[in-house]
């Protein structure tokens, strides 16, 4: 196992590379000059030459990527273009917020569709079921700064229970978790439930009724946990790109997280703190499929990596 | 000795495509303390269906008429908690198919002692005991270790062996087996066939032996009954249903099978195939397949005629 985990971070190491080789390619393909938007539209050209030379945009592409990974290996992600600080130190203060508000966004997601869909399951074909599956479609397919707002209005401005955006404590973090809850539940509750109605054909869940269980220990003893692998899944690849950060979401309650830095970033031509943002996405990535990949095996013994 | 089971006059229809057909038609028979009754017949003639009907264990929609009594209690009119204390407790099955028939994510040992923590007051370090004599008792070698081990760590023989556990935990009366031998490889068979009459006699369990196999019957079963198409068609004592066989088709079913003595003859199969549920024939169901049908075969189907003390048949041939 533990060699296992060794060889897929090794292998993740490889996997950084190529996407800081393709991701540095990509920006200098980009036609944009970032030396011209620093300076401005109506610099002089000796001003733009002078900051291209600052930056070490004058030096053939190459040799400005191995600067780039050498300095990356020393553990330094270059200074932001636009405001002059280190990129570090940008990541780190968004990532508290985002890592907060992804979490919330995905429990909300777990906690409204897991049960649903253990309910839709048990009561397929049923009213209950065409019910709560309508219900789940008009989640999915509402618009998320629209129902952002629309809870923002209600419960934060005419019924001040809940802040009105920004970043805090708990309070402010469960708007926000509700908006991403509603609309992205659906998701788990029909992935569940399709899985589930598999789970109960088969055999061993008749021997379990043949032992005289009942219907809520079948369900939740021999049917979900069997049903849980495809959903785990899915969680894997949902929280790693909601730690990319949710614009949306963000933008919406005004909460000054990953998604909107990664998102100026790229209005300004940032580049080095398009390069860090684009490396920790990919980071993310690599560890919650690894993470899910070792679940795998906790949720079902015939699952063992070597 | 008394009857443990009495199915009278059993009647189980499926729907399909928002109609009606029987599976199972009028089928009547009971089990003695101690003893095992085969029922036999070839796939889709409703026997397993039969024996899901008695754990009640059909999924809807289907509709079932008729009794089934346990005991004297008619298990089609208990509340279903009632019957959940019944199942896996006095009446208990095992399945067909070894390799499925246990959850793959939970242990063994927590896979036994379900049934003894469900029926029985055990505490959990009881139950565990209990679970490693049962191992012990169906033959399951060091298991201590087994206990702890998952299902796919396990053989097929050895697997059904772990069922048998399950289904014996509770010291059953009435212990219900649905083809527990067709997934096996024959000398496995052989020894999970032992152990059944074993167990079966260490806890004075009677048995409802399902299977499509005569070799089957003749080793196991004291009495047996044979079903065709949803009906039983002769039921008898082992011994006379195999010697001196009336209806037609048991007659076919014997006449089909490999004889390892005497002189080398082609097998003689039946000819034609079973009929399907929504195309059942008039009178006899037999009767399309049956070279000494008549006039009276397809027009109505025959009641039982007594052919001897308790061996009774299904056949017009047989008519006063």
């Amino acid at each position: 196992m533990y060699a296992y985990i060794l060889r897929r971070l090794f292998s993740a190491v490889i996997v950084l590379f190529g996407i800081s080789v393709v991701t540095f390619l990509l920006i200098y393909a980009i036609p944009a000059d970032p030396a011209r938007m620093i300076a401005g539209p109506k610099a002089p050209e000796s001003v733009v030459l002078t900051i291209r030379h600052q930056l070490g945009l004058d030096q053939p592409l190459p040799l400005q990527y191995i600067h780039y990974v050498w300095r990356l290996l020393h553990g330094d992600l270059g200074t932001s273009y636009t405001y002059n600080l280190p990129v570090a130190t940008m990541i780190v203060q968004r990532l508290w917020p985002t890592a907060e508000l992804a979490l919330g966004c995905w429990l909300a997601e777990l906690i409204i569709g897991i049960p649903l869909g253990i309910y839709t399951a048990r009561h397929a074909r049923r009213l209950g079921d065409y019910i709560v599956s309508a219900l789940a479609l008009i989640g999915i397919s509402l618009p998320l700064f629209w129902l952002g707002l629309l809870l923002l209005y209600w419960l934060a401005y005419q019924v001040p229970i809940f802040p009105l955006g920004g970043f805090g404590g708990l309070r402010y973090l469960i708007l926000p978790s509700l908006t991403y809850g509603i609309t992205g539940a659906a998701y788990y509750t029909r992935l569940l439930k399709s899985s589930m109605l598999e789970v109960m054909q088969q055999d061993y869940v008749r021997t379990a009724r043949a032992k005289g269980a009942g219907e809520s220990r079948v369900t939740f003893r021999h049917v979900v946990r069997n049903a849980l692998i495809p959903v785990v899944t899915f969680a894997g690849i949902d929280f790693s790109y909601l730690l990319t950060g949710v614009v949306l979401v963000e933008a919406t309650f005004n909460w000054n997280g990953f998604g909107s830095l990664a998102y100026t970033a790229i209005q300004n031509l940032d580049v080095p703190v398009i390069m860090g943002t684009v490396l920790l996405v990919a980071v993310a990535v690599v560890l919650f499929n690894l993470i899910v990949d070792i679940l795998y095996s906790v949720i079902d013994p015939r699952i063992r990596y070597s | 000795m008394g009857n443990i089971l009495e199915v009278e006059n059993l009647n189980i229809q499926f729907r399909l495509d928002e109609k009606y057909y029987t599976a199972v038609q009028d089928v009547s028979f009971s089990i003695r303390e101690g003893e095992t009754l085969g029922l036999v017949g070839e796939s889709g003639c409703g026997k397993s269906v039969t024996s899901l009907s008695i754990m009640r264990l059909l999924q809807p929609p289907t509709q079932i008429s008729g009794q089934i009594r346990y005991q004297g209690k008619n298990l089609l009119d208990l509340p279903e908690k009632q019957m959940r204390s019944i199942r896996g407790n006095e009446i208990s099955m095992i399945f067909q198919e070894p390799m499925t028939s246990l959850n793959p994510v939970h242990r063994i040992g927590t896979q036994i002692s379900e049934s003894l923590i469900l029926h029985k007051d055990l505490s959990g370090k009881q139950a565990r005991q209990e679970t490693i004599r049962l191992l012990q008792s169906v033959g399951i070698p060091r298991p201590e270790q087994i206990v702890d081990e998952f299902p796919h760590q396990l053989s097929g023989g050895m697997r059904q062996r772990v069922m048998i556990a399950i289904a014996m935990a509770c010291k059953p009366q009435l212990l219900i087996a649905d083809e527990p031998t067709t997934a096996l490889d024959v000398t496995i068979q052989a020894q999970i066939l032992d152990l059944m009459r074993k167990v079966a006699r260490e806890n004075r369990t009677s048995i409802l032996l399902i299977t499509h196999d005569l070799g089957v019957v003749a080793e196991m079963c004291d009495r047996v009954a044979v079903m065709y198409a949803g009906r039983i068609v002769e039921e008898g004592p082992v011994r006379q249903i195999f010697r001196n066989p009336q209806h037609p088709y048991t007659q076919g079913l014997l006449a089909s099978l490999p004889k390892v003595d005497g002189p080398r003859t082609r097998l003689q199969p039946i000819e034609g195939n079973v009929p399907s549920l929504k195309n059942m024939p008039q009178g006899c169901r037999f009767a399309p397949r049956c070279r000494r049908a008549m006039d009276v075969c397809r027009q109505r189907d025959a009641d039982f005629h007594l052919v001897e003390d308790a061996h009774r048949v299904r056949c017009w041939l047989h008519a006063e």
